[in-house]
This record gives structure tokens, sequence and C-alpha cells, in this order.
């Protein structure tokens, strides 16, 4: 357990010097103790960091969340490949987000993109939590089932609504699917963020359930847990973080996939330990994601997404394979 | 136990960290609210453009020297290199944008709606000017007029391009029939043009019958089959390059169409004077007419010729 604290101390102080040096870079390096002092000849300097300062708050949200997501996902689910996105919810946030776009409610309130695309988020986790209560001892299957055939289904959806679409619709719903933490809106992100913080704690809380249920719903019951009411809820959770995630800020990949298998390899796979440290890592890792997709072409920028998968690919698989190789050596002694 | 309230401690932690950080960011904030919305330089207004047509209306204007910021899509005319790049069209770096202090941002779309939010946010004006209509031209020219204060000469240009437009429509008048044209924006999958499309309107004022005049659309996809039945006189294809022109009448099941047939077919045309709404779209209708009288200058002819 001293262990475990060890790394959340850790985790919390990386999260907390990576947020400052990100909050300095950019077009021009700005102290960031000017955000705390507040005074400074300087006001352009000022309101970048204060732009700055949001979005890294906007990026570290959303990897947090859908880092968390994911690793409730794959505990659940007993599925390595389990990602946020796997029950169709980024197709109905896409759909939500189209329709939005398509009848124009976006020229009345900006806000109506991220409320449409939570929206369509809910009516899709709903529907696939609906279609696999029937399941029984399937649960876990049927739900991975029918989130996927869902999925398939708004992306077909959304396919019909590109095709009938205009072209400055067509541009702005592509923009909007490739994610971006450009344009965080203040109110929402802190909404979110509290969200977020409750949600996770919530997993926190079930993380016994879910080390339980991660080695099969029979095995579940056997523990004397309910494998159906704590799947649901550990479910249900990190469908919403995943949801309020989508809609503010798109949909970016990768995250909530290896970010809990890192976790995993690092620390072990105890679920209580996992959720809280879930948090930063995924608010880290994004943070540095956004970092680079706003500096590196700088003025122009990169879709996050684009980074997450080519900088945090190779990082996965040296990582995965760099232990692996070492756990073989130590058996092979083991055994010599 | 013990550890576990130590376990949970710690995201208690993290959240006191960033509420205080909230709290001292919103500190910082009161005193930028007090602080002037931004310097005026030599009481010039200093103006972003977020579209390439808009930068050639402003130099149009002959207000080149106000435009501190353009898109990386900016290339006419040849003063743009000189001017900072604030991002993709319709798609700026926000930290660029702020760090110009400009006073008013000009734009005719955004990729995402919310950074005309974040921009006002910041005490800069936005204009969303419109750009989906031929009289959206001067309309958004008099809106310009008067962000960059020169009123009258915009209304100058505006009569002027009114004036060159009744002019093409008054010749339109002399011509027996209109031929039909089909304007490819792109061959794969097939899009042109509607009549939402100002280019649409090109097409009339030039004298010719745009095919996908009757389509309630921008620029859409359509099917073979609907551009066979259309039976389009003249084809221009202004994203091809010249040797297209081969491929053009090797495509299956074009041989039935007129303009194939006659060898109408017209390519290599600089795209940015037909599908910018700016000051060279006069020259635009007058290529698009010469091409419609079957008087297209040299270059084209030969083109034409040569595929022959």
């Amino acid at each position: 357990m001293k262990n475990s604290i060890l790394h959340l101390f850790t985790a919390l102080i990386l999260t907390v010097v990576v947020f400052t040096i990100c909050l300095s870079i950019g077009s021009k390096f700005i102290n960031p103790l000017l955000l705390i002092t507040g005074a400074s000849e300087d006001q352009t300097a000022l309101i970048i960091l204060n732009m700055r300062f949001y979005r890294l708050l906007n990026a570290a949200v959303v990897g947090a969340a859908l880092s968390a997501a994911g690793l409730a996902y794959q505990a659940v689910l007993r599925n390595p490949l389990a990602e946020p996105y796997i029950l169709g919810i980024s197709g109905g946030a896409s759909v939500g987000a189209a329709v939005a776009i398509a009848f124009k409610l976006t020229v009345l309130n900006a806000l109506f993109l991220p409320a449409s695309a939570f929206a369509g988020a809910m009516i899709v986790l709903f529907t696939v939590m609906l279609i696999a209560k029937g399941a029984g001892s399937e649960y876990s299957t049927n739900v991975i089932l029918s989130g996927v055939v869902i999925g398939s289904v708004c992306s077909s959806i959304l396919m019909f609504l590109i095709s009938v679409m205009d072209m400055h619709a067509l541009h702005n719903i592509t923009w909007w699917m490739l994610g971006s933490f450009q344009t965080p809106d203040k109110i929402m992100v802190t909404v979110v963020l509290i969200g977020v913080i409750f949600g996770i704690i919530l997993l926190f809380l079930f993380g016994r359930d879910a080390n339980v249920l991660s080695f099969g719903e029979e095995a579940a019951f056997h523990f004397g847990i309910s494998p159906k009411v704590s799947a649901f809820i550990l479910l249900g959770t990190a469908s919403l973080l995943t949801a309020a995630a989508v809609s503010i800020s798109g949909i970016i990949g990768f995250v909530g996939l290896i970010i809990p298998h890192i976790l995993r390899r690092i620390s072990g796979a105890d679920h209580r330990k996992l959720f809280p440290l879930s948090f930063f890592a995924g608010a880290l890792f994004l943070m540095i994601c956004d970092s680079f997709a706003r500096t590196v072409i700088y003025p122009t920028e990169i879709p996050v997404g684009v980074i997450t998968a080519s900088l945090g690919g190779p990082f996965f698989l040296w990582l995965i394979n760099h232990k692996s190789r070492k756990g073989s050596r130590k058996r092979r002694s083991n055994s010599a | 136990m013990s550890s576990l309230k130590k376990c949970f401690s710690t995201p208690l932690i993290s959240i006191i960290c960033i509420i205080i950080l909230l709290f001292l960011n919103s500190c910082g904030k009161k005193e930028k609210e007090h602080a002037p919305s931004s310097s005026v330089n030599r009481g010039q207004v200093k103006v972003v453009s977020l579209a390439p047509s808009l930068t050639e209306m402003i130099f149009f204007l002959g207000k080149g020297n106000n435009l501190i910021g353009c898109t990386t899509a900016c290339n006419y005319p040849v003063q743009v290199k000189k001017i900072e790049k604030v991002g993709g069209f319709g798609k700026p770096s926000m930290e660029k944008l702020i760090s110009l202090k400009p006073d008013a941002v000009v734009a005719s779309a955004l990729a995402d709606k919310a950074v005309q939010n974040t921009i006002e946010q910041y005490g800069i004006k936005f204009y969303l000017l419109p750009s989906d209509k031929l009289s959206d031209y001067p309309e958004a020219l008099g809106k310009l007029g008067q962000i960059l204060k020169c009123e009258s000469t915009a209304a100058e240009k505006i009569e002027d391009f009114n004036k060159r437009i009744k002019q093409f429509r008054e010749e339109n008048k002399t011509l027996k029939r209109h031929p039909r044209v089909y304007l490819e924006v792109w061959n794969n999958p097939y899009m042109t043009v509607g009549r939402k499309s100002f280019i649409n309107e090109m097409i009339l004022s030039a004298g010719g019958e745009n095919i996908a005049a009757e389509i309630d659309k921008g620029y859409f996809n359509f099917s073979l089959e609907w551009l066979l039945k259309s039976d389009p006189e003249i084809i221009i294809c202004p994203a091809m390059s010249k040797e297209a022109v081969k491929n053009i009448e090797k495509r299956e099941g074009w041989q039935k169409i007129s303009a194939v047939r006659n060898h109408k077919i017209y390519t290599g045309i600089d795209n940015d004077i037909l599908y910018r709404l700016g000051p060279r779209m006069i020259d635009g209708i007058a290529l698009l007419k010469k091409i419609i009288r079957g008087k297209a200058d040299n270059k084209l002819q030969a083109r034409q010729s040569n595929e022959k």
C-alpha cells in the first residue's frame, strides 16, 4: 500500500510540474507565475496564459475521463481491446454533433454543439444498456456486441448526414470529429472537471468490484458481489465520463486504450489504486500531446488525435516489449 | 483502512490544488478586465483575415497595410507573403491571433464555431461576413469598408462591381440560347455546383446555363446517370491539368455527352478566380464568358485543338 501512495504522490507532483511547463511554452515562453501574481506590463502575455490555462485544463479533464473510463471498460468487459468508444458513444456523440451542425443549431449558440453531442451519447448509452439488460450470465459479451452494433448504426446515420450535408457543414463536422481543445468554454470545462472527479471517486469506490469482475462474472458472483449491478454501475459511470469528455473535445482516440495498459504494467492490477492513478496519467498524457499539437508546426494546429497515436503508440510498444523481455529473462533464469 | 483513507485523500488534495489554481486565475482575470482592450496603432484599425477572399478584398480596398494577419491559404496578392500567418482557412491558432493584438477579425467561415466566442471573450471584434451568394460580395465589401473606415472607396468598388455584373447580363440578352454548362468541382466523387453556390450565378452571368441550376444545394455529389441525362454542351474542370482532357474523353460512358463529342472540354483554369468570392471574380466571369461563347483565349483554344 505504501508503494501505491508513492505512485500517486509522484503522479500528482508530475501532473503539477507538467502543467506548469506546458503553461509556459507555446508561441513564446511566458513565466507561469504571472498567472498567480496577475500584475504584468504585458497584458497580452497574461491573456495568452489565461487561454493556455483553460486549454490545458480541458486536455487534462478529457485525458483523465477517457483513461479512467478505458480502465473500467477493460476490467468489466475483460477485453484488452476495450476502450471508451467501444460502446458506440463516439458514434452517438458524432451523430448528435452532426445533427446540431446540419440543422444549423450551432449558429444560434455555440453551446448547442456539445449539448447535442452529449445527448447523442446518452441516447446510445441508454439504448445499449436497455438492449443488454436481458442478457443474464452473458452480460459483458452482450454489452460489447450491442455497443459495437449500435456504433455501426450510428456511423451509417452519420455517413448519410455527411453525404447530404453542405460543404461548410461537412468541414465543421470533420473538424469536430478530429477532436480539439482549442476553444474550451470556461464554465463547461469546470463543470465537466467536477463531474469527472466525482465519477472517478465513484469508480474508485467500486474498485474492489472491478478487481473481482476482471476474474469473470461467475467468480465475482462467488466472491459475493452482484456482477450485474456492479458491472452496470462501472460501465454506466465510465460511459458518462466518456460522454462528457467527447462533448467538450470531440473524439480523441488512443488515450483510453493505452493509459490503462501502461498503468497496469507500472503499478499492478488493483483498481482501487489504478482509478486515482488514471486520473493523473490520462491528464499528463493529453496535456503533453496537446502541447505538441499546438507547437510543432505553429501556427497551424495538428489534430491532437494524430499526436496521441503517433507519440503514444511507439512508447506503448516499447513498454510492453521491454517489460516482457525482462520478464521472460527472469523466467528463464528461474527455470535454469 | 487507514491506507484506504490515504488513497482517498490524494484526489481530494488534487481537487483543492485545482480549485486554488482556478481561484488564482480568476484573480488575474480581474486585472485584465480593467486593462484597455487593445491599443490602436497610429489611429489605424488592425485586422486579421481568416479567408483568402477577404484578404484579397482588403487589398482591393487599398487597406493592405491594416492587415496584420492572414491564413496559410492566402496567396494573392504577392504582398501577403510578408504578412504573419495565424493558421489555416477558418481555423486560426488562438494563441497567435491574440498575440498579434488585432482590433477586428474577419472570416467567411469557421471550422469550429466556438472560436468566435473565444475571440470575442478577449475583447476583439469578430465579423462573420457572408460568402454564399454573388450579392454577398458587395455586402462583405461594404462591411469591410465600415470596419476599415473607407466607406467611400468601398461604395465606389461596389458600384463598379454591380455595373460590371449588369453589363454581363445585358450582353447575354443578345445570346440566342444559353449553352448547358457542367462545372466539375471534383472528379472522385463527381461534384458540381448547385443553385445555392455563387458559382452558379457566375455561370449565369457569363451567359451559360448551369445544368445543376435547379438543384437546391451548394456543392453536391451526383450520379453519372444524372449527368448523361443533363447532357452538358460545355465541360469545365478547373481543378484538372491541361493533359486531363484526354482522360475526361475516355471516361466510361461519357462519349455520348455533347461536350465530349464536340471537344468542348476546358481544364487548367486558375481555381482562385472562380472559387473565391473576391474581386478577381470579375475575371472569372469574363473567362467563363469567353469559354461559353467559344472565344476562349488562345491558350485554352490551343489546348482544345491539340486534343482533336
